[in-house]
C-alpha cells in the first residue's frame, strides 16, 4: 500500500515495526544511522518516515530539519514521554509521536490516519473476486455491486486496514459503534457473520481463538 | 537592643561617670586649696590690720590717757574705709561691747565672738545671698579689751566654684554628645564584619551556599569571619557533592527507565504479533528469538543493577587473591564466546598476588574483557597485563579493536553508555560494564585509565594504589 522509511538503531525494534507493516501490506526500508536517512530517502522516496530520536551520529530532531522541507510525513517513535520533547517533536513538523513503549494496532491506525491525510492512502482494495473501493463505498464481488451497510462497510475497511492482525470484539466495537457503545460483542459476531456471506469470505475472515477476527490475505 | 547600641551606651555612661566623679573631686580639691589659701592671705590680713590698728591705738594711747569709744573709732575708721572697697569689713569690740563695724548684714548668731582672750576663732557663715568669712581675736597688751574682728565676703570663692561645676556640666555635655558621635561611628565601623557575617549566614541559610564574607581584618572577627568562609566553602562542597549525587541517582533512573523501554517495547511487540497476526513459519521464529533476546537483556541489566547495588564496602571481604587464577576462571567463563569470535587471550603477568575481593576482581576482569570482545575483529587477541610500576600494582588490558574517538572515551563510563548500540545489545550489553568496574576500583582505591585510538585498540590501565602485600 505504501512505503515506508523506519529510521531505529535498535533492530529488534526496528524489526517489529517492518515485521507488522509487512502484515498490513506496506513496503518498509530500515535505516539505523542518522547519517545514512537523506541518502535513504534519496533512493527509496518514501510515503511516510517512521522516525527515532536518539539516533547514532544524528539525532531525530536535527533530522526533522532537513526532512521538513521534503513534504515526507514524518511519525516520531521515541522512548522520551517528557511532554517538551512531544512539543518539540510535532512542532518540528512532524505529523505524529508515538511513545516506547506501543501497542501494534496504535501504531498501525496513526500510520493509517497520516496516510489518509496525504492521500498516499490506497483506495481500492483486491483479493480475489472482491474489490473494494474504499473511497467510495462500493465493494464489488465477480464485478457486481454488493450492498452492504454502513456499520457492515466500517467493519470491512477496518479489517482491510488491519489486515493480517487479529482485532479484538471490543476494539471493533469501539472502533466501529464508537467508545460509549455498550452493547453486546454478540453484535460483532452478527456483523462478520453477514460480510462472510455477502462477500464470501467464509475463508478470509478468520476467527482467532480466545482474540478476535483477523482478514487473512497471505 | 542591638549588640553596637549596648556597647555605644555602655561607653557612654562609663565614660561620662568617669569624667563626673574626675571633675568633682578636681573641683572640690580646687576649691579647697583656694579656700586655704584666701583662707590664710585673710588670717595674714587680719593680723596686719590689728597690728597696724594696735600700734595706731598705741600713738593715739599716748596722746591720751584712757581710751574712749571715739577714738577708737577714729583709729579704725580709716582701715574700715579703705578694706571695705575690698569687700573686707572691720569690727572692734570693747569688753563685749561694740565699739564699731561697717558689716551690714545680719546674722543669727555670731559664734566666733565667743572666744576667750589669746584665742583666735575663723568661722565661716552665709548671710544672705554670700558667704562671709569671720575672724576674731583680741588685741595684743595692753589692749587685750578690745576685740578686734576681721569679715571677709568670700563669696567669690564659692561663685567659682559655682562657675567651674557650671562650665564643667557644659562641657561634659559637649564632651559627651561628641563622643557619642565618635563612638557610634567607632563601633559601627568595628561592628561592620559582624553584620556581614549576619547577612551571609541568612543568605547561606537560605540555600545560597556559594556565599562568603568579605572581611581582611587581622582581629577576632577577621578570624572567625576566615573560619567561617572555611565551614561555608566545606558546606558548599558537601552541599554540592550531595545534590551532584542526587543528581547523578535520578540520571541513573532515567537512564535506566529509558534503557528498559527498548526490550520491554520488542518483547511487548512481539508478544502482541504473536498472538494477532497471521505470521509465517519464519516470522514466528524471529519473533520468538527476539522475546528471548531482549528478556536476556533486561535480565543482563537486572543482574548488572544487582551487581552495582550490592558492591557496598561492608560486603566486600578482602584477601590475598592469586590474579592468574582469577584471569583462568574469567577465560573458562568466556571460552565459548572467544572461539566463537576466534580470540585469543595473551597473558604476560609478571605480579599475581595483591590484596583484593576475589568476587569483585572476577567481575571486573569479565566485564572488561566483555568489552574487549565486543570491540575487537575475529582472529585478533587481547592482552592481560599484570606489572609493578612505582611500587603500585597495575592491571592492564589491551584490545587490538575498533577503538573509540576521543568524545567517546569521556562518555564511556555513563552508566548505560554504549559505544555500538545496535551491536552490543544484541550481545546482551546492557551498558553498565564500566559503571561497575569504576564502582570496584573505587572500593579497591585504584584508578582506572583508559585510551583508546580509532581503529587501533582500546588500553585500560587499573593502579591499584593500595593493594600491593608483602608476599
Amino acid at each position: 500500500m505504501a512505503n515506508i522509511l523506519i529510521v531505529e538503531d535498535e533492530m529488534a525494534i526496528a524489526d517489529l515495526i517492518a515485521m507488522n507493516l509487512k502484515l498490513v501490506g506496506h513496503a518498509t526500508t530500515q535505516i539505523d544511522d542518522g547519517n545514512e536517512v537523506m541518502a535513504a530517502i534519496q533512493a527509496t522516496t518514501p510515503d511516510l518516515i517512521i522516525l527515532d530520536v536518539m539516533l547514532p551520529n544524528k539525532d531525530g530532531f536535527e533530522l526533522m530539519k532537513e526532512i521538513a522541507p521534503l513534504g515526507v510525513p514524518v511519525i516520531f517513535l521515541t522512548a522520551k514521554d517528557q511532554l517538551d520533547d512531544k512539543i518539540m517533536g510535532l512542532r518540528s513538523g512532524a505529523d505524529d509521536y508515538i511513545v516506547k513503549p506501543f501497542a501494534i494496532i496504535e501504531l498501525i491506525t496513526r500510520i493509517e490516519t497520516v496516510l489518509k491525510r496525504y492521500q498516499v492512502h490506497s483506495s481500492i482494495f483486491r483479493l480475489e473476486q472482491l474489490e473494494v473501493r474504499l473511497d467510495e463505498h462500493v465493494v464489488l464481488l465477480n464485478d457486481e455491486q454488493v450492498d452492504l451497510t454502513t456499520k457492515e462497510f466500517s467493519l470491512l475497511t477496518l479489517l482491510i486496514a488491519n489486515q493480517n492482525l487479529a482485532l479484538s470484539r471490543e476494539k471493533l466495537l469501539s472502533l466501529v459503534w464508537g467508545v460509549e457503545f455498550m452493547g453486546e460483542t454478540r453484535t460483532i459476531d452478527v456483523h462478520i457473520q453477514k460480510l462472510r456471506k455477502k462477500l464470501s469470505l467464509e475463508d478470509r475472515i478468520k476467527t482467532v481463538y480466545k482474540v478476535g477476527y483477523r482478514l487473512e490475505v497471505r | 537592643m542591638k549588640l553596637w547600641q549596648k556597647m555605644v551606651l555602655s561607653i557612654i555612661i562609663v565614660f561620662v561617670l568617669g569624667m563626673d566623679i574626675v571633675a568633682y573631686v578636681l573641683i572640690n580639691k580646687s576649691y579647697a586649696l583656694n579656700k586655704t589659701t584666701e583662707y590664710s592671705a585673710a588670717q595674714n590680713e587680719q593680723f596686719f590690720i590689728k597690728k597696724s590698728l594696735s600700734q595706731s591705738i598705741a600713738s593715739t594711747a599716748g596722746n591720751y590717757t584712757a581710751l574712749n569709744l571715739d577714738n577708737l573709732k577714729s583709729n579704725i575708721i580709716p582701715y574700715a574705709d579703705y578694706y571695705r572697697n575690698q569687700k573686707v569689713y572691720l569690727e572692734l569690740y570693747i569688753n563685749n561691747e561694740i565699739v564699731y563695724s561697717n558689716f551690714n548684714n545680719s546674722m543669727n548668731s555670731r559664734p566666733e565672738l565667743n572666744i576667750g582672750i589669746g584665742e583666735q576663732s575663723r568661722i565661716a557663715q552665709d548671710s544672705g545671698e554670700s558667704r562671709y568669712l569671720f575672724i576674731a581675736s583680741y588685741l595684743a597688751e595692753p589692749y587685750s579689751k578690745l576685740k578686734f574682728v576681721y569679715i571677709k565676703d568670700v563669696q567669690g570663692l564659692m561663685d567659682y566654684k559655682k562657675q567651674i561645676t557650671d562650665y564643667f556640666v557644659i562641657i561634659s555635655l559637649v564632651a559627651a554628645l561628641c563622643l557619642s558621635c565618635i563612638i557610634i561611628l567607632l563601633v559601627w565601623k568595628l561592628t561592620r564584619p559582624l553584620r556581614a557575617l549576619t547577612k551571609a549566614t541568612g543568605e547561606i541559610a537560605k540555600g545560597h551556599y556559594q556565599q562568603r564574607v568579605q572581611i581582611n581584618s587581622q582581629d577576632e572577627i577577621g578570624e572567625f569571619a576566615r573560619n567561617f568562609n572555611i565551614m561555608a566553602g566545606s558546606v558548599e562542597t558537601h552541599v554540592q557533592l550531595l545534590s551532584n549525587a542526587t543528581a547523578e541517582k535520578q540520571r541513573f533512573i532515567d537512564n535506566l527507565a529509558h534503557e528498559m523501554r527498548t526490550p520491554i517495547t520488542a518483547i511487548m511487540g512481539y508478544g502482541e504479533f504473536l498472538k494477532y497476526a497471521n505470521y509465517s513459519e519464519e516470522e514466528r521464529i524471529k519473533a520468538l528469538d527476539y522475546i528471548i533476546s531482549q528478556s536476556e537483556r533486561m535480565q543482563n541489566m537486572s543482574l548488572k543493577l544487582l551487581d552495582l547495588a550490592g558492591i557496598r564496602k561492608d560486603q566486600i571481604c578482602f584477601g590475598n587473591i592469586k590474579l592468574d587464577e582469577i584471569v583462568e576462571r574469567v577465560e573458562a567463563t568466556l571460552a565459548h564466546r572467544l572461539t566463537e569470535n576466534k580470540l585469543e587471550i595473551k597473558k604476560i603477568l609478571q605480579h599475581t598476588v595483591l590484596w583484593a575481593d576475589a568476587h569483585l576482581m572476577e567481575s571486573l576482569l569479565l566485564n572488561l574483557l566483555e568489552n574487549a570482545i565486543r570491540a575487537s575483529s575475529p582472529g585478533g587477541s587481547i592482552d592481560v597485563l599484570s606489572y609493578v610500576k612505582h611500587e603500585q600494582f597495575v592491571l592492564q588490558i589491551s584490545d587490538h579493536g575498533q577503538g573509540m574517538a576521543e568524545d567517546e572515551i569521556q562518555k564511556v563510563r555513563e552508566p548505560f553508555y554504549r559505544v555500538d548500540k545496535a551491536r552490543s545489545s544484541q550481545n546482551g550489553g546492557a551498558g553498565l560494564g564500566l559503571a561497575l568496574c569504576e564502582q570496584i576500583c573505587l572500593l579497591h582505591q585504584a584508578t582506572m585509565n583508559i585510551s583508546s585510538t580509532l581503529n587501533i585498540g582500546t588500553t585500560v590501565e587499573i593502579i591499584f594504589y593500595n593493594s600491593m602485600t608483602t608476599l
